[in-house]
């Protein structure tokens, strides 16, 4: 059994997009299993989207989801510096114009718009999926630039389980996971715990002093601890209730950049996620009503600006859809979704709230081959204080002489303000209007899938329009104020290439992609004109991810090479940081007993000591590395094994 | 025979060999330094801050006769960056002396070429550096924590800090020296405060606290020998307006107390940037938008407008009288010194760094 699963793991699903075409009769991909994202599965016709593979998750098992991004993904993460505030950049789009959505509930905070990558631990989810561009139709506020899902996939019947995962490496770095789950036919369970701590205390050439001293990192310690807890329940064959529940609480100083002298800056963090879904599967229709409920504190403080600051956000969200197969060859879905968002800080004059109705739909038709397929999705917001704004999309999806596939979008996308934008004090500004733009994409792939080789390849070509672009700047009286500013456009070219061969019993894939995207200034509202046709800073034109994986009776190497352009760090483009080179290598070997898989791995970053910058005069670290050991047991349920025997 | 005629052959060839050579040893470094000994021997010289959080800021210096600025000359002169919000600079006894905000350090160069010679450290968060002699300087500072400010006397020989003078007071920004005394005001670093700190420089003891108004921050010494200090203002806890007004005081430097105090009327609006013209007859200063001129002898705000605009540094070259106003734009991009004659009317701009905000003549 566990074999297979193995097997199920590692092997690379290069033809999935295919698959899909060649059974789409039932209205849930995979029968029997809990829809863990209702409208990821269905209505995102015509969108890129890029599922990171599970070997890889399994690989990176002790990172962040900030170090996975940089290395594995065409998205952009910006650091500051080895364990500091991490933010991901979709198509040259800023953080909060990213969703980040746990199991389909956008988990970006109300306060500032994003979620920190690098407090999201890999481990805590099964699945992790990228969806490129615009999806405001689909997931609201902040699906600009694009969106990240991250999925827990429960799976019954499986047994008891008990796993770790224990690794070490570089400047201190120690991470323990513990995972223990019982599976039976009608009923999940799972705990997961995970600890890690580090304190980063690399060496690095200080370019910011006379004669570029070396030193050491100081003031780079975090000490991180989290809970997930999974609960699913079988009510019948139709009928799935589950219960998640996220504990997590990070501790980190906040190291000084080169041009500063010294950090004694600490950041606490704590936070709650839970939620709760009923699901109601049948041929022709199938329901969800869900609920969730975010807590964060964050605790800032930083003596030598005589700052402590305090803030705990609060987020309800409740939302119920439906899916309705009209005919063989058309499926609608409409839902409503209520959030309510409240914060409490000294930093605003007073407790704002902000309650938020949505209202959605979309429609999908295909023909009866399924080589025709288009989507057509709205969304309406009716937000408490502020606008009520409306988007759509409309995506489609055509196969040509069976190995070649057009796709497009258009969408129609926004992000509302944060409550930092509307209520800092000082400069908050109550009267700015969500940012809003359209989007469209197109992408032609061509796919070869033979019984020992595979290989997709797609070039997407995207043009993406942000109007009421926000943007915080000084007034007249020297206040620092967001304003809605500038419109910005953002357009290039994205090329990806995944091939996949086994020679006898070696696998082997190698991927291969590259992006350009200009990211500019089109027009501003401000006295200022310096930053107009230039391109917006921290923001690579040019990215370019090669990856291998080779493997051969359990033996893994993986390894990957990222190319990140020119970054300007000023508005007007004259201060530039060079592009830079980082490869990463792993290599593992997993050795199996009948109900026990054991793996071992070591994980080289920065192999060729590349000194580099992601952030202006932030350290990076050279040559580092992590060595880790997997254990999991796995018993059957008897019944199974009866089953089986 | 031969040698006659081949003579000036060889001569030419020689010549057109030469001439190759130098053509290519010059095209070699198109831009490479032609700085002259010397060429920031005078002109003016504008503080960058740089960008926030982990840039740099510059050093621009502006020639007066051929009206051309150079950026980043120090990085130019020593291939590394100032570090993070250069905040002033001063010039005396042939140094130049680079106060470094974030950095907590001061980057002393040769004046005339901006030739790295040392670096001052032991500083917590240093904000301006003025001469007691040839080897004693006084360093303001917010200290560790923004909220103890004080004087760090420094050698100058040794580039050392020798003492410290605590005053108890809150973020020592600007000062000004008179006979012997040294005026600093108490900006209030990362909260508030409310005096001219008055001290011995002989002594280094602290004389006097005296109360100016709320967070007192340019300060300037006027034709007659008395002192002005432009208060900026103190917020209400929530920043929704001005619990105090800003305020213009003048201190009678004989008597060592407050002789006039203006307030002004905004509740919204910070005075800022307070300098006087050639002859120190006038205070010119940034308020609500505007650049006002202030005659040292009025008896109430006069309400002269002379640049219909705000900026984040002003400064009025003592040589030619004429007035430089700091644009810093969007504060993410290179800014610009606006230049106007004395009586608001604009002469021209140059380019400068990021965020230029103190300017020095020399």
């Amino acid at each position: 059994m566990l074999k297979k699963i193995y097997v199920l793991l590692f092997c690379i699903t290069a033809c999935t997009s295919h698959a899909q075409v060649i059974h789409p009769d039932s209205i849930y991909t995979v029968e029997d299993v809990i829809v863990s994202s209702n409208r990821l599965s269905r209505y995102t016709t015509g969108s890129k989207i890029v599922e990171l593979d599970s070997a890889l998750l399994t690989d990176k098992n002790n990172n962040t989801l900030a170090d996975l991004l940089a290395s594995q993904t065409q998205v952009f993460v910006k650091s500051y510096g080895i364990a500091g505030l991490s933010t991901p950049s979709f198509r040259g789009m800023n953080a909060s114009q990213t969703a980040i959505l746990w199991n389909g509930f956008n988990i970006s905070s109300p306060m500032n718009g994003g979620q920190d990558l690098a407090l999201l631990p890999i481990n805590f989810v099964n699945t992790i999926k990228l969806q490129y561009g615009g999806a405001g139709a689909l997931w609201g506020s902040g699906a600009i630039g694009g969106t990240i899902h991250l999925i827990n996939t429960p799976a019954f019947d499986k047994g008891f389980t008990a796993g770790t995962s224990l690794s070490t490496g570089s400047f201190r770095d120690q991470q323990e996971n513990v995972e223990i789950s019982i599976s039976k036919k009608r009923f999940i369970s799972t705990t997961k715990f995970f600890h890690h701590q580090a304190t980063n205390n690399f060496t690095y050439q200080n370019l910011a002093q006379y004669n570029k001293p070396e030193q050491t990192m100081k003031n780079a310690e975090f000490n991180q601890n989290g809970i997930i807890q999974e609960n699913y329940f079988k009510i019948n064959t139709a009928q799935h209730l589950s219960f998640r529940f996220w504990h997590q609480n990070n501790n980190r100083n906040l190291p000084a950049s080169m041009t500063t002298d010294q950090s004694k800056a600490n950041q606490k963090d704590e936070v709650i996620r839970s939620t709760i879904e009923w699901q109601r599967l049948k041929d022709k229709t199938a329901y969800f009503v869900r609920a969730a409920y975010f807590d964060e504190t964050l605790a800032y403080a930083d003596p030598q600006i005589s700052l402590v600051s305090k803030s705990q956000s609060k987020t309800f969200i409740a939302e119920a859809e439906s899916k309705i197969k009209l005919t063989d060859q058309q499926v609608l879905n409409i839902g409503i979704n209520n959030t309510y968002n409240t914060a409490i800080t000294k930093d605003y004059t007073f407790t704002p709230t902000q309650n938020r109705t949505s209202i959605f739909g979309s429609y999908q038709v295909r023909n009866k081959k399924s080589t025709l397929k288009s989507t057509l999705s709205a969304r309406q917001e009716f937000i408490s204080k502020g606008a009520n704004p409306f988007t759509a999309s409309v995506g489609a999806e055509a196969w040509f002489i069976k190995n070649i596939r057009l796709r497009g979008i258009v969408s129609k996308n926004y992000r509302i303000p944060t409550f930092n934008d509307l209520y800092w004090a000082q400069g908050g500004n109550p009267n700015l209007l969500p940012e809003e733009g359209w989007s469209e994409e197109l992408g032609l792939a061509y796919f070869i899938c033979k019984n020992k080789f595979s290989l997709e390849y797609e070039i997407t070509a995207l043009n993406s329009h942000v109007n009421n672009w926000i943007m915080w700047t000084p007034n007249n009286v020297g206040i620092w104020s967001p304003e809605n500013i500038a419109e910005v456009v953002s357009r290039g070219l994205e090329s990806d290439l995944k091939v996949h061969g086994t020679v006898r019993k070696l696998n082997m894939d190698i991927g291969f992609q590259y992006q350009h995207i200009e990211t500019i200034y089109e027009k501003s509202n401000s006295s200022d004109q310096s930053s107009i046709g230039k391109q917006l800073i921290y923001t690579p034109v040019d990215k370019a991810l090669i990856s291998l994986g080779l493997e051969y009776r359990r033996f893994r190497i993986g390894g990957t090479y990222n190319y990140v352009g020119y970054r300007y760090t000023t508005a007007d483009n004259v201060q530039f940081l060079k592009p830079y080179q980082l490869i990463n290598l792993t290599f593992s070997k997993t050795v199996m007993f009948s109900s026990l898989l054991l793996k071992a791995y070591l994980q080289i970053n920065n192999v060729t000591h590349e000194v580099y910058q992601n952030i202006a005069y932030y350290a990076t670290p050279l040559q580092s590395y992590q060595v880790g050991i997997i254990i999991n047991f796995n018993q059957p349920n008897k019944n199974k094994l009866n089953e089986l025997r | 025979m031969n040698y006659a005629k081949n003579n000036p052959m060889k001569n030419s060839l020689l010549i057109a060999a030469f001439a190759a050579i130098t053509i290519l040893s010059a095209c070699k470094k198109p831009t490479e330094d032609a700085t002259p000994a010397g060429q920031y021997e005078s002109g003016v010289f504008i503080v960058n801050e740089g960008p926030f959080l982990s840039g740099t800021g510059t050093i621009s210096h502006y020639n007066r006769n051929d009206k051309t600025a150079t950026n980043n000359i120090f990085q130019q002169a020593n291939i590394f960056p100032l570090g993070n919000i250069v905040q002033s600079l001063n010039i005396f006894n042939g140094k130049g002396y680079i106060v470094v905000n974030q950095a907590n350090k001061i980057e002393v160069v040769e004046s005339a070429t901006f030739k790295y010679t040392g670096t001052i450290r032991g500083l917590d968060q240093p904000r301006y550096i003025v001469p007691i002699n040839d080897t004693k300087a006084y360093v303001s500072i917010w200290g560790s924590d923004g909220m103890t400010g004080a004087i760090k006397v420094v050698n100058l020989a040794t580039n050392s800090v020798s003492s410290t003078i605590t005053t108890g007071r809150k973020g020592m920004e600007r000062m000004v020296k008179k006979d012997n005394f040294v005026y600093a005001t108490c900006k209030g670093g990362n909260g508030n405060d409310s005096v001219v700190t008055i001290i011995n420089s002989t002594t280094d003891a602290v004389l006097a606290n005296l109360e100016v108004g709320p967070n007192p921050d340019g300060i300037v010494k006027d034709a007659n020998g008395n002192i002005w200090v432009l208060c900026v203002g103190k917020f209400k806890s929530d920043y929704s307006s001005l619990a105090q007004n800003g305020r213009l005081v003048k201190i009678n430097t004989t008597s060592n107390t407050v002789e006039t105090s203006f307030t002004f009327s905004s509740i919204y609006a910070q005075p800022t940037g307070l300098t006087l013209n050639q002859d120190k007859t006038k205070l010119v200063y940034v308020y609500d938008g505007k650049v006002y001129a202030q005659d040292i002898t009025a008896t109430s705000l006069q309400s002269t407008v002379l640049v219909n605009r705000s900026f984040y540094g002003l400064g009025i070259d003592p040589n030619t009288n004429i007035m430089y106003g700091a644009d810093a734009g969007n504060y993410s991009s290179n800014g610009k010194i606006v230049r106007f004659n004395i009586d608001g009317s604009k002469i021209d701009s140059f380019n400068v760094g990021v965020i230029p905000g103190n300017i020095f003549f020399k």
